[in-house]
């Protein structure tokens, strides 16, 4: 008996399903009131325009909706999370997909360059962004310091409006395209040696072999890999807060930041909770398009 | 890819690659552990020598915060939280599959989605509503919100070992009339264990690394590391030294599992989703 027969007929049983069902009540309960707690809370602030003292102005509706909606600063912010987030995305997707075409031929030190890449991504997105704000330091940084070598002027870096978010961006990258690479590696690991000698036979190149099969075979691990990203880059915030706290005059303020400033600076809970459920929105909204994306590619596929 | 004799090109092609990778990725961490190992400019000035590596950094580290205590909140709070995680999400995931109904495992899915801010204020709400300062009160919550890293990683991470166990390796206890819960505890668990070692290390690991929380919740008493790190760069100083001493402080859990352990981290980066 195969076993996802023998599980229809465990299934069948009838009241053992809700004795199975039962022991996953616990996490799935408090999953939900940590899910629906916060938004109904925060959809209370936002309509009672709670003040940080946890007095309200009354019942106001969809004002702070409106406020958010026609705030400069959102639209700013949203406009710098969107830009980090095609990026960082983009950039991830491809470096990482080279990444894992690398990692995944067997060689001797193969296992020691794929510890090596493993670091970043297991490491706190604190210590990366004090790392990188050491290296793009002004004055002593191994980033001007490099620049100094080829001779190209010292660069502001994160001080600069034009090129903090661009570091910003960088250090993401840095960071994250060693999780897409494992991912992916691990994709190609499982593809059978057959599907690929089955191309060689037919005279496949390299390139038309990488393009026609191995690619196609590793969509659903670059599925999973960029709707982890995309919810995280739609979130954007450890890195950029330690870096720069969203400035130089908001040029790195993403929607996160915002919202955090807006709580927990000036103090303006009704206002950050609309900015926040405005957050959790786009995340949904955004991972439904990633994978409707998904299926429209394998539709055409 | 089948190992096949490469030609000397595709070697060379194959270790430049390798080379690349390591300067990338490598070289800016051992940057930090190594700066954290150095004495900053402005403590030698004078002195043409290079710097020696030495320990005055951390001893500095030491001196300034109570680096053991923010170190064993750290470790209190990772260790609570996944175990929290783990109690709650290993029968989760092993419900879910055994029921069928795999759509349920999007539940905890959704709490990854949602931006961490969210969780912040009714917690902060909470603890004060539940009587303010107290530090027991103030670890409790803090575990709490870290649950909401642990938890849907751990369901994730142990979903894929439970679909693969075969429903047969239940039987023999189903006849003798045993009941799920027992069935779980006595012969699913055991078989889990190397899917439990994965959960739990990465579990610990992403909520040691986890900071937002820390950051507007923790008092002086329940601060962890990662919080530590954050109030260096407040205090405005350009002792970068010091910096990455903190730095390499709070990535040490990372590196030693990722060096030591980098089998089991893997699998915790790439089982997570499937």
């Amino acid at each position: 008996m195969t076993p996802e027969r023998a599980e229809g007929v465990v299934a069948s049983r009838g009241p053992r399903k809700e004795d199975v069902l039962s022991l996953a009540a616990p996490a799935i309960l408090l999953a939900l009131l940590l899910i629906a707690g916060p938004v109904a809370y925060s959809v209370w602030l936002s309509a009672y325009d709670v003040q940080s003292d946890g007095t309200t102005r009354g019942f106001v509706g969809t004002m702070n909706l409106q406020r958010m909606l026609s705030d400069a600063t959102f639209w700013h912010s949203l406009r710098v999370t969107a830009v980090l987030f095609v990026v960082c995305l983009a950039c991830e997707t491809v470096l990482g997909t080279l990444l894992a075409l690398v990692l995944s031929v067997e060689a001797k030190g193969r296992r020691i360059v794929q510890a090596i890449v493993l670091l970043p991504s297991l490491m706190p997105p604190v210590a990366v962004g004090f790392l990188w704000l050491l290296v793009f330091e002004p004055s002593t940084g191994l980033a001007n310091q490099l620049r100094q070598m080829g001779n190209l002027s010292p660069l502001a870096w994160l001080g600069s409006p034009e090129n903090a978010l661009g570091v910003v961006a960088f250090v993401d990258v840095w960071q994250w395209t060693p999780f897409f690479g494992l991912m992916l590696a691990a994709g190609i690991r499982g593809i059978s040696d057959d599907v690929l000698d089955a191309a060689q036979l037919d005279r496949a190149g390299t390139v038309q072999r990488l393009v026609h099969v191995t690619l196609p075979l590793l969509r659903p691990a670059l599925m999973v890999a960029i709707t982890i990203r995309a919810v995280d880059l739609v979130r954007f915030f450890d890195t950029v807060y330690v870096m720069t706290q969203g400035g130089p005059l908001y040029a790195t303020t993403t929607l996160n930041v915002y919202a955090y400033r807006k709580a927990f600076v000036d103090m303006e809970q009704g206002f950050s909770a609309t900015l926040q459920l405005a957050v959790a929105a786009i995340s949904f909204v955004g991972v439904a398009l990633v994978w409707v994306a998904g299926s429209l590619a394998r539709r055409s596929a | 890819m089948s190992v096949k004799k490469r030609s000397l090109a595709s070697t060379a092609m194959l270790y430049s690659a390798y080379a690349l990778i390591v300067v990338a990725f490598g070289l800016p961490i051992l940057f930090m552990i190594l700066t954290g190992l150095h004495v900053g400019p402005s403590q030698q000035a004078g002195s043409s020598r290079p710097p020696a590596l030495s320990l005055e950094n951390y001893a500095h580290l030491f001196a300034t915060f109570p680096v053991g205590r923010y170190s064993q909140n750290s470790v209190l709070i990772a260790g609570a939280s996944t175990a929290l995680g783990l109690a709650l999400g290993t029968p989760a995931a092993y419900g879910i599959v055994r029921s069928g109904r795999r759509a349920l495992a999007l539940i905890p899915l959704a709490i990854r989605m949602m931006p961490g801010i969210l969780f912040l204020l009714p917690l902060v709400m909470l603890s004060l509503w539940l009587g303010g300062e107290g530090t027991l009160l103030n670890r409790t919550i803090l575990v709490v919100a870290h649950t909401v890293v642990t938890l849907p990683l751990c369901i994730w991470l142990i979903l894929p070992s439970v679909s693969q166990l075969p429903v047969e390796v239940e039987e023999a206890a189903m006849l003798d009339g045993a009941d799920s819960a027992r069935r779980f505890l006595w012969i699913v668990l055991p078989l889990l264990r190397p899917a439990l070692v994965v959960a739990a290390l990465s579990s610990f690991l992403y909520s040691w690394n986890y900071f937002l929380f820390g950051l507007a919740i923790a008092t002086e008493e329940t601060m962890p590391l990662t919080v530590m790190a954050f109030r260096f760069v407040g205090q405005g100083t350009n002792d970068f030294g010091g910096l990455m001493a903190a730095s390499t402080l709070i990535a040490a859990p990372s590196l030693l599992l990722g060096t030591i352990a980098d089998k089991w981290m893997i699998r915790g980066v790439t089982d997570g989703m499937f």
